[in-house]
């Protein structure tokens, strides 16, 4: 799946000559390959003119312009997303910088893993282009159609049943946890949603799995959340 | 300020306590004084008593005076005595009677006698039946009140008049009193008000007249100048502060490369061994670093910038959960068990605080958990209220520290606390910063381990919030 995000245009800003070639060859090695670099903020502009880049890792402070500026300059023209990484780690800087409504950030000093993971991640969630098939041990999962598909039986799903398989089938293989699950299905979590949540899961494993008692694909982390696990059934 | 106006009262009090002392203590003296005098005129010196006596001992016998001697006192030795007859007021009797005194006397001359001196004698009489007995001493032996008399309506008036005089003094010392009072505490009080605020570091600005201006002046200066070592200390924190931020700052882009390299050589197959592990090293030191840089400007933060802090009401269950499951969904190795536990009812609980902070001082204890212990443990976090303290453990089962150890992670301050000059480098930042947050938080850490049997953290915060309604409930 990720191999379609390869290709991506990654614009690199960076005022240290030398973090913008380790993180180009860092990229490099995780198979990106359109690369452009700008060690400045009018750099990184005639760039986005000319490249029309589809993600930027912009650093917070450039010698002509701090990268929040950049980015707002950035965002009047194209809104693709924005990976900002940060010599700060002021909670204000990470705010502002999303809340400006860039994608993600990274405060350095990173390991590279993290800078792929969130690479990776960030293009995905903005560039997925068919809603996916998720398969499961008993069942398909079509989000698009909102269905279930278990052997010869098309199950529909309700909205809030769609929202958590949805938030369970982001974070697939990974706990997420009761209140993240509430607030996925009903906004801001309230402590009254915990019980309904239990109800709308035993739902969820009645469509899902072959048997709902005992669980294989939509998984109790006692005490957590829930996780789903993907993949066919190998019997 | 309570205490100050009290000591300003007591001590003109004080004053007129000791006044009062003073007066009692003098009468006191007087009457020690005079009592032997009293007692002495009571027995043999009083003239009168002896004219008495010298009566009594006066005896006709065949129509003539003769003196028993040994009924009277002493003074009578010095004293010369006539008995004058009633009617003629001739002498009939005399002893030691000056040489130039007539034989008869007017009665003017009896009358003087009687009341006051005559030639100059103090003179004293006694009426007896045969006449009267003059008894007269040496000139200058006593001293005779003429007009020993007082009016009936003055008499009666006396118990008026202590009175009066007893409110006018209570008046007098009363006015005494608050005039004192008024006077200290406008020299004094300032001072007593002054020195009381100044630990509060408030600017002083004391009038420097009077008295004791020059206390005043004294204590503008100090209040000046511990302002000024404020400021100073306050510019110092934040040269400090800003030295940490700038120089870790500049430390993260280098070790952003280094640690880049370092994993991307890691993968290099080519490599020789010795030099794969020397990357390795190279690799796993840069991240100390790393952590280092970050905890270092975290501690900075929290010590000099908590105002920065960003309360508001968190819901610990809901944040400890988030918590472990980021630390399962990335323990690719499995390593490490983890358990949470918490009851129904305490899901919804919350306190005032900074979630990020809160989190982190949490992280930290898994944090401590996991380096202690590579080879993987159970991790267990508790979540528990109490009525007013709400508890979160976080306790493994893994290799623990011995009970000296412990002491010492108790007790030895960190080298970013300690003013001694021999730093103790071997521990980390982590429990300093744990306990820094829940300091914040005006919680308290509790640190528990037995070697081999785990180590155990308690964080509690109080529970301001739900106070009012745990009472309301019971």
């Amino acid at each position: 799946m990720s191999d379609t995000f390869h290709d991506k245009r990654i614009l690199l800003v960076d005022d240290e000559a030398e973090l913008l070639k380790m993180v180009s060859s860092i990229l490099k090695a995780n198979g990106y390959h359109d690369l452009y670099t700008a060690t400045t903020a009018t750099q990184a502009l005639k760039c986005c003119e000319e490249n029309n880049p589809e993600l930027a890792v912009l650093d917070v402070m450039l010698p002509d312009l701090d990268g929040f500026s950049l980015f707002e300059r950035m965002r009047k023209s194209s809104d693709f997303p924005v990976l900002f990484l940060t010599a700060r780690d002021e909670a204000e800087d990470k705010l502002r910088g999303l809340g400006l409504g860039a994608d993600d950030y990274l405060v350095k000093p990173f390991l590279p893993e993290e800078l792929v993971l969130r690479v990776g991640a960030i293009l995905r969630r903005c560039y997925k282009t068919e809603s996916p098939v998720l398969q499961l041990a008993a069942c398909t999962i079509d989000f698009t159609r909102a269905q279930v598909k278990k052997g010869n039986k098309l199950l529909p799903l309700t909205a809030t049943e769609q929202r958590l398989l949805s938030k369970l089938a982001g974070n697939i293989g990974k706990i997420v946890t009761i209140d993240a699950l509430c607030e996925a299905g009903w906004g801001n979590a309230s402590y009254g949603t915990e019980s309904s949540l239990m109800t709308h899961i035993r739902r969820i494993r009645e469509k899902i799995e072959h048997d709902p008692s005992h669980p294989v694909s939509l998984l109790t982390v006692r005490g957590l959340g829930y996780k789903l696990i993907a993949g066919e059934e190998n019997e | 300020m309570n205490e100050n106006r009290r000591l300003l009262k007591r001590f003109p009090l004080t004053l007129i306590v000791s006044g009062i002392a003073l007066i009692l203590l003098n009468l006191a003296l007087f009457i020690f004084f005079m009592s032997p005098y009293m007692e002495d005129y009571q027995r043999h010196d009083d003239p009168l008593a002896v004219a008495h006596q010298m009566s009594d001992a006066l005896q006709k016998q065949n129509g003539i005076y003769r003196l028993d001697e040994t009924k009277i006192e002493d003074l009578s030795q010095t004293a010369w005595a006539m008995l004058l007859q009633n009617g003629s007021a001739k002498v009939v009797w005399s002893r030691n009677l000056p040489d130039d005194f007539p034989q008869v006397y007017t009665l003017a001359q009896v009358s003087t006698m009687s009341t006051t001196y005559f030639r100059d004698y103090p003179t004293f009489t006694v009426n007896n039946s045969d006449g009267v007995l003059v008894v007269g001493y040496p000139k200058n032996s006593f001293f005779k009140l003429v007009d020993n008399y007082w009016p009936m309506r003055f008499i009666k008036s006396i118990p008026t008049l202590a009175l009066v005089v007893l409110i006018a003094n209570a008046l007098l010392l009363t006015l005494f009193y608050l005039r004192t009072y008024r006077v200290m505490n406008r020299s004094v009080g300032p001072l007593l008000e002054g020195i009381s605020s100044l630990p509060k570091q408030q600017p002083l600005s004391i009038k420097e007249k009077g008295l004791l201006g020059d206390l005043a002046c004294s204590l503008n200066q100090a209040s000046e100048l511990l302002a000024e070592q404020k400021e100073l200390l306050n510019r110092r924190d934040v040269t400090r502060m800003n030295w940490i931020t700038g120089v870790s700052h500049d430390i993260r882009t280098p070790l952003s490369i280094i640690l880049g390299y370092a994993d991307e050589l890691k993968r290099d197959d080519q490599m020789p061994e010795e030099s794969r592990k020397k990357m390795l090293l190279i690799r796993m030191e840069s991240l100390r670093i790393k952590n280092l840089v970050n905890d270092l400007n975290l501690v900075s933060k929290l010590e000099y910038d908590s105002h920065l802090l960003h309360i508001e009401p968190v819901f610990p269950a809901k944040f400890l959960r988030g918590l472990i499951a980021e630390y399962l969904n990335d323990d690719f190795e499995n390593h490490y068990d983890f358990e949470f536990f918490t009851e129904e009812k305490d899901l919804s609980v919350s306190i005032q605080g900074d979630a990020n902070l809160l989190g982190r001082a949490v992280r930290n204890l898994i944090q401590n958990s996991i380096n202690h212990n590579p080879q993987g443990c159970r991790i267990t976090v508790k979540l528990r209220t109490e009525p007013e303290w709400l508890r979160i453990t976080v306790a493994d089962n893994g290799r623990g520290v011995s009970s000296e150890k412990l002491l010492q992670l108790k007790h030895t301050p960190h080298y970013m606390d300690s003013t001694d000059k021999q730093m103790n480098l071997r521990h980390g930042l982590g429990l300093m910063i744990v306990n820094k947050i829940v300091e914040l938080h005006h919680g308290q850490v509790d640190i528990q381990s037995e070697k081999g049997h785990g180590f155990k953290t308690t964080l509690s915060f109080p529970l301001f919030e739900i106070k009012p309604q745990s009472k309301s409930s019971i």
